[in-house]
């Protein structure tokens, strides 16, 4: 199997659905609420005085806040630390579900009055930076890092913002969330911030819900991933958060998701204008991160065609494409017969022999470069039955009897299966001796009498239960001790020299 | 009077005869198909351990300089390893003569119930999604067992695409032009990066592509002056003369040059308006050449921005 070419695919198009929503607003954002059910009882002539009972119940909708759920991104592009010409894509993050990205509000919330979701923005966001931009810091905090101590002093006040630092100020969810709670921040110099972070009218815009139209072109655990969001009816959806920053060519990018959660009173402008509710004296913005990776826009072909056209390379020379080993270099006439064992897909594996002894043996897997198909006979009693000797090499070829051997022990191990193939085994024969008893006792007598002239004659025609009934008792008892002669000896096995002859 | 017990055992000792005895009141099904669902789980087992589900990889690989990081590996499967790896499995309780011969009368059974597990595996991982799959592709879904002689096929992929792509999709077909599908029997990643694919026939040519949650939002761009610009899709259909151009197809001759000055904050920093090339793309839409004037939300403006998905197709010979 050689291959001819490898070229880009650009003749049609993928064939396939996939459509874009806007976005996928859930029916309750994160954070508390209360359910007050009320009923009045009165009667119409007034004998039951009016009276109103009522029930009041608090709840919460947990959502994610200062860190994801391990699982909840699916994956992020371009992938982690991969190298290659990214510098004209926005990168982005999927999310394994569809609401996520509008669970919490970028806006102050406002939890009785739902935005409408024309205009809710995203609470996830990417900023991307380059190894050429002011340093930031990733630190290991716990939520109160994110509380000024002039705001709100937290015991001892120790670790919480640092001076000149900013945070917008939240409400913890008592229900779900403690101070002490971890999560990573990520430090952002105040100009960097203002020079990279998205403005008000953008952040709308970067994010988006993916329906996805599947197919069965998915190796098994991706299509398992899309099964388990979606059902019966509903197609898989992800949710998708875009960057709005371009890679530098030639560098390091670092891209930080981020929470935007309270954010959109601060963002600077469309010109990267600090925005006038950040206090004057803040030299670090803090925020909390989420998600953080790596990647080069280089000229690498790690892209996802320059991955697929320079497979089977060696040194730049385009290898085949046959699963074997191959000789080093022309080793002479024993070199050719190694190297025409290893194109048919044998590899030489020591052999440790029933025997003791220790030699090398010829193996080749399921898959070889050849097609062979011839049937086999079974059953095979044991493994040495294949072992198969390779005259041109002196070898032996085990492969077929570590694949028997093999077989067996999977089926051992699996006790199911075992238990099942053997009760199905036993009730094969069980079935065999029920129907041959059955046929047995209906046949008519000639038929199964060894010496006709001994019979009755004018029973020979006739079947068991027309006869009168002391000769079917006789000839009962007869049919059942033949029948035990006959089936223990089928059960046991037997060899067939009968003693009735 | 004496009964014949030799010439009764002797119908016991005859295949032809033991499968007619155990046969009398099997249910009459749809010929190859397993009588009920004990069977049913015997065959399936089988046909996962024929896909060689659970066979460790240095049966399957023996050497690791047989696949290299960075290849593609096309093979045929070994139908009579596969035979072997069977009969292994089924040889358990076989202890006495008479179990050889009972083995050898209805075993084949098993077999062949099994070669159309193998068929129907890819379904049973599919589940639910076999409702949401396209007419074209459950047309391609048989359950009919691989016939003997017919070969199974397939390739091992090494490469980082593998991990980083984990959702790629793969297509093979029986012909270089691409026109007669392969049935897909199995498609696993064995580890991060090494996938594993299995069809019934022999494989002329495979089609590897993006999957819809890679694809990305990007721009072309010329570097000397480096300008970014934007190309187009029809947002719905639109019938112009006698095309009909189907949504999401590109349509040519439009493209949204991006001065810098205008669309990247700072001219240097690369960081885009959003919101300006949202709107700018939505005025060209509504542009004569389009025409649409419908609503434009992050739905429409995802449609425009994200590049086609890239693929690449194998030939073999």
């Amino acid at each position: 199997m050689l291959i001819k070419e490898i070229v880009s695919d650009t003749a049609e198009p993928i064939s396939g659905k996939l459509v874009f929503q806007q976005n996928q607003v859930p029916p309750l954002n994160a954070g508390t609420g209360t359910i007050t059910v009320q009923q009045t009882v009165l009667s119409t002539r007034g004998q039951i005085p009016e009276t109103i009972y009522s029930n009041v119940n608090n709840f919460a909708v947990n959502g994610p806040r200062f860190t994801l759920p391990v699982g909840a991104i699916t994956s992020v592009y371009p992938p982690e630390n991969a190298q290659g010409e990214y510098d004209r894509v926005l990168p982005h993050v999927c999310f394994n579900r569809a609401t996520l990205p509008w669970e919490r509000q970028a806006a102050t919330p406002t939890y009785q009055n739902q935005p409408e979701a024309a205009d809710q923005a995203p609470w996830l966001g990417i900023l991307l930076l380059y190894d050429t931009d002011p340093a930031v810091t990733v630190s290991d905090i716990e939520v109160k890092g994110l509380v000024s101590p002039a705001e709100k002093k937290i015991g001892d006040g120790k670790d919480q913002l640092p001076v000149n630092y900013f945070f917008p100020v939240f409400k913890l969810d008592d229900n779900a969330e403690k101070y002490t709670d971890k999560c990573l921040a990520v430090d952002i110099p105040v100009a960097l911030f203002n020079k990279v972070a998205p403005c008000h009218d953008d952040l709308p815009w970067l994010a988006h819900v993916r329906e996805i139209q599947p197919g069965n072109k998915q190796s098994a655990q991706y299509v398992q991933r899309l099964k388990s969001i979606s059902d019966e009816k509903a197609l898989p959806k992800i949710s998708t958060v875009i960057g709005n920053r371009l890679p530098l060519p030639g560098a390091k990018t670092t891209a930080y998701l981020v929470s935007f959660e309270n954010w959109d009173s601060y963002l600077p402008d469309e010109n990267g204008v600090q925005n006038l509710n950040i206090p004057k004296a803040t030299t670090t913005i803090r925020m909390v991160l989420l998600k953080q990776w790596d990647f080069y826009a280089i000229d690498r072909k790690q892209t996802f065609s320059g991955y697929l056209k320079g497979l089977n390379k060696k040194d730049g020379v385009f290898g085949d494409a046959i699963l074997r080993l191959q000789t080093d270099e022309d080793t002479g006439e024993a070199g050719k017969a190694i190297q025409n064992a290893f194109d048919m897909g044998f590899v030489p594996l020591n052999h440790h022999t029933r025997q003791a002894a220790d030699t090398v043996s010829w193996y080749h897997g399921p898959f070889v470069p050849y097609n062979a198909d011839r049937t086999i006979d079974i059953p095979v009693n044991g493994a040495d039955t294949c072992t198969a000797y390779n005259r041109d090499t002196g070898m032996f070829d085990v492969s077929y009897a570590a694949a028997w051997q093999l077989g067996r022990l999977l089926a051992l191990q699996n006790g199911h299966f075992a238990q099942t193939l053997y009760n199905w085994k036993k009730s094969n024969p069980q079935t065999i001796i029920a129907n041959f008893e059955e046929e047995f006792i209906k046949k008519k007598l000639n038929e199964i009498v060894d010496d006709q002239k001994q019979s009755v004659s004018n029973t020979v025609e006739q079947s068991l239960d027309q006869l009168p009934l002391h000769a079917q008792q006789d000839l009962l008892g007869l049919m059942n001790e033949s029948l035990s002669t006959i089936l223990s000896q089928f059960i046991t096995n037997k060899d067939n020299n009968d003693e009735d002859k | 009077m004496k009964i014949n017990n030799g010439s009764l055992l002797e119908t016991l000792n005859d295949p032809a005869e033991l499968r007619r005895l155990r046969d009398l009141r099997r249910p009459r099904n749809v010929a190859d198909t397993p009588a009920d669902s004990v069977e049913e789980n015997l065959a399936d087992w089988l046909g996962r351990l024929k896909l060689l589900h659970g066979v460790p990889f240095n049966y399957l690989v023996p050497d690791v300089d047989m696949l290299p990081m960075e290849s593609i590996k096309f093979f045929y499967c070994d139908t009579t390893w596969l035979a072997y790896l069977a009969e292994g499995a089924l040889s358990l309780g076989r202890s006495v003569e008479s179990d050889s011969l009972l083995d050898s009368v209805f075993l084949p059974d098993l077999e062949l119930f099994s070669r159309g597990s193998m068929k129907k595996a890819r379904g049973k991982v599919l589940g639910h999604l076999l409702q949401h799959l396209s007419k074209k592709e459950l047309k391609l879904m048989s359950s009919k067992p691989i016939p003997l002689n017919e070969k199974i096929t397939g390739f091992l992929l090494r490469s980082g695409v593998v991990s980083d792509w984990e959702g790629l999709e793969v297509a093979a077909f029986a012909d270089e032009n691409m026109t007669r599908p392969c049935q897909l029997l199995r498609m696993d990643h064995l580890s991060p990066n090494v996938l594993l694919c299995m069809y019934e026939g022999m494989v002329k040519s495979v089609r590897i592509n993006e999957h819809p949650e890679v694809l990305h939002f990007g721009f072309a761009r010329t570097d000397t002056p480096r300008v970014y610009s934007k190309s187009f899709r029809y947002p719905v259909d639109k019938q112009e003369g006698d095309v009909m151009h189907k949504a999401g197809e590109a349509v040519k001759d439009v493209k949204l040059v991006m001065p810098t000055d205008i669309y990247i904050r700072g001219n240097t920093s690369n960081v885009i308006r959003i919101s300006k090339l949202a709107v700018a793309i939505r005025d060209t839409l509504a542009g004569n050449k389009i025409g649409y004037e419908g609503t434009f939300t992050t739905a429409e403006f995802a449609l425009e921005m994200v590049e086609g998905a890239e693929a690449v197709k194998f030939t073999i010979a």
